[in-house]
């Protein structure tokens, strides 16, 4: 008899602390001191983490880091959300900026509303932005000449070097420059041909179809040079789908799963990618330094990494290794 | 009583009803509980498909008011913007989490934005500066855009997260109906050992008290003692049973032992008033010596003998054998035969005292005489019959003594014709409360009172003694019924 009251006890307490479950909030409630609005494409795997991490460093401080506008139903551009962002009176703006004049203008108004933007990834010059996180265009000129220096053979090679149209900045500039630079000092100037291709127009998907297009075409150069993630990401598929593997060797940027997978099967030689862990936490830093203290310094400069087919798998074991122990700590 | 059966029926019961009232008081508050939250759960769309009606209201009046710079299109604006903040504030951050608590947030302040964008719009409209409304009117819309894909994307969220929140409500629902089912199925089972327990507990001891008593009831005193388990009137009653049985067992024991001690004290009586016999006797035997009194009557005899008296002589004879056979009775039975010797001796003194005026007949069936009978059991009678029935008649006295069958015994009459008794005085002889011619002052010391009880015991039987008389002056017959066959004596 006891057993069975004990069990109908036991019962009672199980469903209690069911509807207590039930009772908690479905997202884990964060109760921030200043809210960080993320602003950039939320499909770019690079984002994704550069944002990750910022969160997870975020919280660290009492900050809500966050894509605005992640849950919206509706896709704008990079520079609605960042009014988005200036609208919705965030503490501060983390954005993967362009050189372009609307988002100079863009920065201006969040400094007028008195929000502090840090670029990331692409730096806005002449802006009125805080901080610029990332790298530095020309040593990442320079690490893309390494790597086409190593490509060099008897015959004179094409390089094709696809840009984004609204990054003809001085940043795509740098890159070229470092490119070349590298090339006359390892004596290969001669080996290689430059051009540059603009790939879409700005509008959405522009770019993909381009990629698709130059593939399509008849005159294939030996060498594309892809300067960001999207670019490397449709490079790696339209190689495949138009059969063109083999004939042309593409040196992308960033990895994501497609790109490593085109790695691991020797599709392209290389990559190069940053460090976008490194970005996203010191991009809060910069913000919460700011915030504070109302100084900053103006450029936090990240390590490049080239990853091919040997390093590739390091690269991956230690990126699964930083993920498992962030996830520990913020479920502790 | 501390604690009675009714004490422990009710502390049962209550126990019971209050455990089947407070799990179904759980249960209620739980289902309540339960409820209230699926009613919640949708409240939040609801609040958010409101604002944005409202929302559009007052998008729609600043349009209108722009358009036509009406009053009462200005008045619904403020209402609809009053209704806008008001369901705005109504919308609680506190309660929501995650990615909803941020979009409430931005939501909130973009809000702020766009009624303070409306407001300088309509300042501007007023002002009749017209490029500024214009830019401000275009700045409006877009944060209106913006808010109305919010509001229609927390909607679409909140939309996701209720479903979710109410299928965990149907499964918590389903897990309390297993949970009410079990948990009246075990306080149903738990109340059903309980009241078992209970019986059983007040019914065992009334079921073995009761098996006692039937053993006691049936006379077997030598039951176990009950155990005494409990305070309530059970155990008392039980108590109560050990100690009556304890007492019914000395009552029995002491009845016993005060049977025994009377019949020891009777035994004891008997053997005093034997024993007084003896000594009567003893004292008699010692008075006379009887071998100096056989010798000198024997003496005597010879001596008249050669006197040539022959009277005498036979007198002294029978003087002398009837005190040899009186003095020398130390047997307790003898022959009938030496018993009719003894009466004839008797009756031959008496006559030689008494003129020889007693007619003595003797009718005996010589058969008969050899049976055992108690020694002096007929001499007192004789001598009864001398005494009280024809001594000092008028008329010839007579004594006729019989002995003959009556199918199994054998049956002595003496019978005079002497004075006689009377009815009354028959039945006081025949019940024992006339000792007169039991006690032996005149005769040779046994009566007839003793011979009656000593022939009682003898047999083993009342009916061995009868007298009759047809009234005074008409005789007496004193009647011995003796058995055939002597009782075993051993």
């Amino acid at each position: 008899m006891g057993g069975l009251l004990l069990l109908t006890v036991v019962g009672l307490v199980l469903f209690e602390l069911q509807l207590q479950r039930l009772a908690a909030p479905a997202g884990d409630r964060f109760d921030y001191a200043r809210r960080y609005a993320f602003v950039g494409d939320k499909s770019s795997a690079f984002l994704q983490e550069v944002c990750s991490a910022a969160a997870e460093e975020g919280r660290l401080s009492g900050d809500y880091v966050g894509f605005i506008g992640e849950d919206l139903d509706m896709n704008y551009t990079e520079l609605q959300l960042f009014d988005i962002a200036v609208a919705a009176k965030a503490d501060g703006i983390i954005v993967n900026a362009d050189d372009s004049d609307a988002m100079r203008e863009a920065i201006g108004r969040a400094e007028k509303a008195g929000i502090p933007v840090v670029c990331i990834g692409t730096d806005s010059y002449g802006s009125l932005r805080q901080s610029y996180v990332g790298i530095s265009y020309y040593t990442l000129g320079q690490e893309y000449g390494k790597a086409i220096a190593a490509l060099a053979s008897d015959e004179v090679q094409n390089v094709l070097i696809l840009t984004s149209p609204n990054e003809k900045s001085r940043g795509q500039n740098l890159v070229f420059s470092g490119i070349r630079d590298y090339i006359a000092k390892a004596g290969r100037a001669g080996r290689f041909t430059f051009e540059t291709l603009s790939v879409g127009n700005g509008a959405m998907f522009s770019a993909a179809e381009s990629i698709t297009d130059l593939f399509g075409g008849s005159s294939l150069p030996e060498i594309i040079v892809c300067l960001d993630e999207t670019n490397t990401t449709c490079a790696c598929q339209a190689i495949v789908d138009t059969n063109h593997v083999g004939d042309v060797t593409i040196l992308g940027y960033y990895v994501n799963d497609t790109i490593c997978n085109a790695i691991e099967k020797q599709i392209i030689p290389a990559t190069l990618t940053v460090n976008a862990e490194e970005i996203g936490r010191s991009a809060v830093r910069c913000l919460d330094e700011y915030l504070s203290t109302g100084f900053v310094t103006e450029y936090v400069s990240i390590d490049i990494r080239t990853l091919g087919a040997d390093s590739i798998g390091d690269y991956l074991s230690q990126r699964a290794a930083a993920e498992e122990s962030a996830g520990k700590e913020v479920s502790e | 009583m501390k604690h009675g059966l009714q004490s422990k029926l009710i502390l049962t019961f209550l126990l019971t009803s209050v455990l089947i009232l407070a799990v179904n008081l759980f249960l209620f508050l739980n289902i309540n509980r339960t409820i209230g939250r699926i009613d919640r759960v949708y409240l939040s769309n609801l609040q958010i498909s409101l604002l944005s009606d409202s929302l559009s209201d007052t998008q729609e009046q600043v349009t209108d008011y722009l358009s036509t710079k009406s009053s009462e299109s200005l008045g619904r604006f403020y209402e609809a913007e009053g209704r806008y903040s008001s369901l705005l504030s109504e919308i609680r951050l506190d309660e929501e989490s995650g990615r909803v608590q941020v979009m409430l947030a931005d939501i909130r302040h973009i809000s702020e934005n766009y009624l303070a964008t409306c407001e300088d719009t309509l300042s501007a409209k007023r002002g009749r500066n017209i490029q500024k409304y214009r830019a401000s009117y275009d700045d409006a819309s877009q944060l209106y855009e913006y808010l109305d894909n919010y509001l229609y994307s927390l909607n679409n969220v909140q939309l996701g997260n209720n479903s979710a929140n109410y299928a965990a409500l149907r499964q918590s629902f389903h897990s309390l109906e297993l949970i009410t089912l079990f948990s009246l199925i075990a306080v149903t089972l738990a109340n059903l050992l309980i009241t078992l327990a209970l019986t059983k507990a007040l019914t065992d001891p009334l079921s073995i008290l009761a098996g006692q008593a039937n053993e006691i009831s049936a006379g077997n005193f030598d039951v176990p003692e009950l155990e005494v388990r409990s305070g309530d009137e059970i155990g008392i009653v039980s108590a109560a049973f050990n100690e009556m049985a304890v007492s019914i067992r000395g009552y029995i024991a002491k009845l016993r032992e005060s049977m025994e001690n009377e019949s020891r004290m009777k035994e004891r009586e008997l053997l005093m008033d034997s024993h007084l016999k003896e000594a009567e006797l003893k004292y008699l035997q010692a008075q006379i010596n009887p071998h100096f009194l056989f010798n000198t009557l024997n003496a005597g005899a010879q001596l008249a003998m050669m006197d040539g008296s022959e009277r005498c002589y036979r007198y002294l004879q029978n003087v002398a054998s009837f005190f040899r056979n009186k003095t020398n009775r130390e047997k307790q039975v003898t022959t009938l035969a030496d018993e009719i010797a003894l009466v004839d001796n008797y009756l031959y003194i008496i006559n030689v005292r008494f003129s020889g005026e007693i007619s003595y007949d003797k009718r005996v069936d010589d058969d008969l005489t050899g049976i055992l009978v108690p020694s002096m059991i007929l001499q007192p009678i004789v001598e009864n019959a001398v005494n009280h029935g024809v001594r000092d008649i008028d008329w010839p006295p007579r004594i006729i003594l019989s002995v003959y069958r009556t199918g199994d015994s054998v049956t002595i009459a003496v019978r005079d014709n002497g004075r006689g008794m009377t009815a009354g005085q028959i039945e006081d002889i025949l019940a024992g409360r006339t000792s007169a011619r039991a006690r032996g002052d005149e005769t040779n010391g046994v009566g007839l009172g003793n011979v009656v009880s000593r022939l009682q015991l003898f047999y083993d039987r009342e009916d061995v003694f009868d007298i009759t008389s047809a009234g005074p002056d008409k005789g007496t017959e004193v009647l011995l019924y003796l058995p055939m066959e002597s009782p075993d004596r051993s």
